[in-house]
């Protein structure tokens, strides 16, 4: 499926926000998934998310501290895997 | 070996240690007895692998909850094992640890003059005199031996010696899950992210395609675990445990392990080459029955962050509750903020000379799930032993409990 990074950046914030998150609690593309307290179940939450929305399936060495750090750094994961294929 | 030692402590645990320290610091003679062959209860025996408790909760800067010795057990710890704190969600801190480094470290501790140190040997029977503990019979499974200590401090985590003396307890109406700890060594990734969601999603398929059991839902890896290829894992066990459950819990465990292990290494790239090198002696039980003190911390105590007059410790860790097969429950408190607890939680309020100290202080289902971390267990295992060496020498109990706040440097 074909997305741009911007598009990706907005169905996590919308994932994110109404499934992971309590009401009110603000997520911005930087906010670090540590500071929305996300533990590896809630990570895991997106990941899966992700391989459903944009049909990608996401090796487990792609999960790293680095991608898995904000909405931003996911979205820029995304969006590579998806401009290679 | 001294049968009439000042203080007797059950349990070589983390509040058992401070317990003993505490006693042979301010110069009385101290018994130890120890169910295992090694000391550090459950830290050991059940490799709960972080200490939690030793920092206040907050935004880094990371401060000490307390001065004196729960600082300088944390201290050393993280110099001997070359670790140091970790924070999750920004203002949780523990600290992780390696087995054998906390081992040594409680031997160390234990190494005191005056300090005697029994392992492999349980307590038997207790003859009460008049409202208080005239002797204690131990065994080693070989032979008894009868002790008569003057004061005694319970920190065996449980209630062994009410139960023994046939006095009330306060029941563990909600018991928190069990876990089961085990490493896995031979990992060749340097990011513990990498492991711990390769772990739970593999495992989350595995469950949802039906060839892993639901029961292995909760997996995790415990942070800060990663060193030299080697990380370590908690099972959570999905049932309540009782006090018949100790078999089921072991069959449980062990099963458990060999299946995930099983699974995770034939399913993940991360996982393909590595190999069991450790599996916790036992599962670790968080919570039991409690004992019944002169007061009791409630949770309102907890997260209401209430000081008191005779505050002999300072706790510092959320109630962080586990209910069997159900995610964690936790309940904070002001970020930088903490609770005391009254010296009466430490003093039995049915047996005279006996005083206890870690998971096992007078303290409702919810305060325990605050309390019961290692790092409190640390200020209140030390607390119960400067009040039974006190008692002792006949020493004024205002004039401890002050003795505790500047040992702590509790303002």
């Amino acid at each position: 499926m074909k997305a741009s990074i911007s598009d990706i950046r907005a169905d996590l914030l919308q994932f994110i926000s109404s499934q992971l998150v309590a009401d009110g609690v603000e997520v911005l593309p930087g906010t670090p998934f540590e500071q929305l307290g996300l533990d590896s179940f809630s990570l895991i939450e997106i990941v899966m998310f992700i391989e459903r929305r944009y049909d990608l399936p996401l090796p487990d060495t792609t999960l790293t501290r680095e991608n898995l750090y904000s909405v931003e750094s996911l979205a820029s994961c995304v969006n590579s895997f998806l401009t290679r294929q | 070996m001294n049968l009439n030692p000042d203080v007797m402590v059950i349990g070589a645990g983390a509040a058992g240690v401070a317990a003993a320290y505490a006693v042979s610091s301010a110069g009385s003679s101290v018994l130890v007895i120890e169910k295992n062959t090694y000391p550090g209860g459950k830290a050991t025996a059940s490799y709960v692998g972080t200490v939690c408790g030793i920092y206040l909760t907050g935004k880094p800067p990371l401060q000490f909850c307390t001065g004196g010795f729960p600082r300088q057990f944390a201290e050393k710890l993280m110099r001997t094992d070359g670790t140091g704190p970790v924070t999750h969600a920004s203002k949780l801190h523990f600290i992780p640890y390696q087995m054998e480094t906390m081992k040594n470290l409680c031997s160390e501790f234990l190494n005191q003059p005056g300090t005697e140190v029994v392992y492999d040997s349980i307590v038997e029977e207790i003859r009460l005199d008049n409202g208080r503990i005239d002797s204690v019979i131990l065994t080693d499974h070989v032979s008894r031996l009868t002790v008569r200590p003057g004061m005694v401090v319970d920190a065996s985590g449980e209630t062994v010696i009410s139960d023994l003396a046939k006095v009330p307890v306060m029941f563990d109406d909600n018991p928190q899950a069990a876990a089961q700890v085990f490493t896995l060594g031979g990992f060749a990734v340097e990011d513990e992210t990498i492991i711990s969601l390769a772990l739970v999603r593999n495992l989350k398929n595995g469950i949802q395609s039906g060839k892993l059991s639901k029961d292995y839902e909760r997996v995790s890896l415990i942070p800060g675990s990663l060193k030299n290829g080697n990380a370590s894992f908690k099972i959570g066990v999905p049932f309540k445990p009782s006090s018949d459950s100790a078999q089921r819990i072991i069959d449980f465990s062990q099963k458990a392990v060999a299946d995930v292990f099983e699974y995770i290494s034939s399913n993940s790239e991360v996982f393909r080459s590595v190999s069991i090198t450790f599996i916790a002696p036992e599962a670790g039980i968080r919570t039991g029955n409690r004992n019944r003190g002169e007061a009791t911390l409630t949770v309102s105590d907890v997260t209401g962050c209430r000081k008191h007059a005779d505050g002999i410790a300072k706790g510092s860790w959320p109630v962080e509750f586990w209910p069997p097969g159900e995610n964690v429950q936790m309940k904070y408190f002001d970020d930088n903020d903490w609770y005391e607890i009254p010296a009466g939680c430490l003093k039995s309020a049915l047996i005279s000379n006996l005083f206890f100290g870690g998971r096992n202080i007078s303290a409702d289902d919810q305060a325990i799930a605050s309390a019961r971390v290692i790092g409190t267990c640390l200020q209140t295992g030390f607390a119960a032993g400067i009040l039974a060496h006190g008692q002792v020498r006949g020493i004024d109990r205002h004039e401890s409990i002050s003795h505790i706040r500047r040992e702590f440097e509790m303002q």
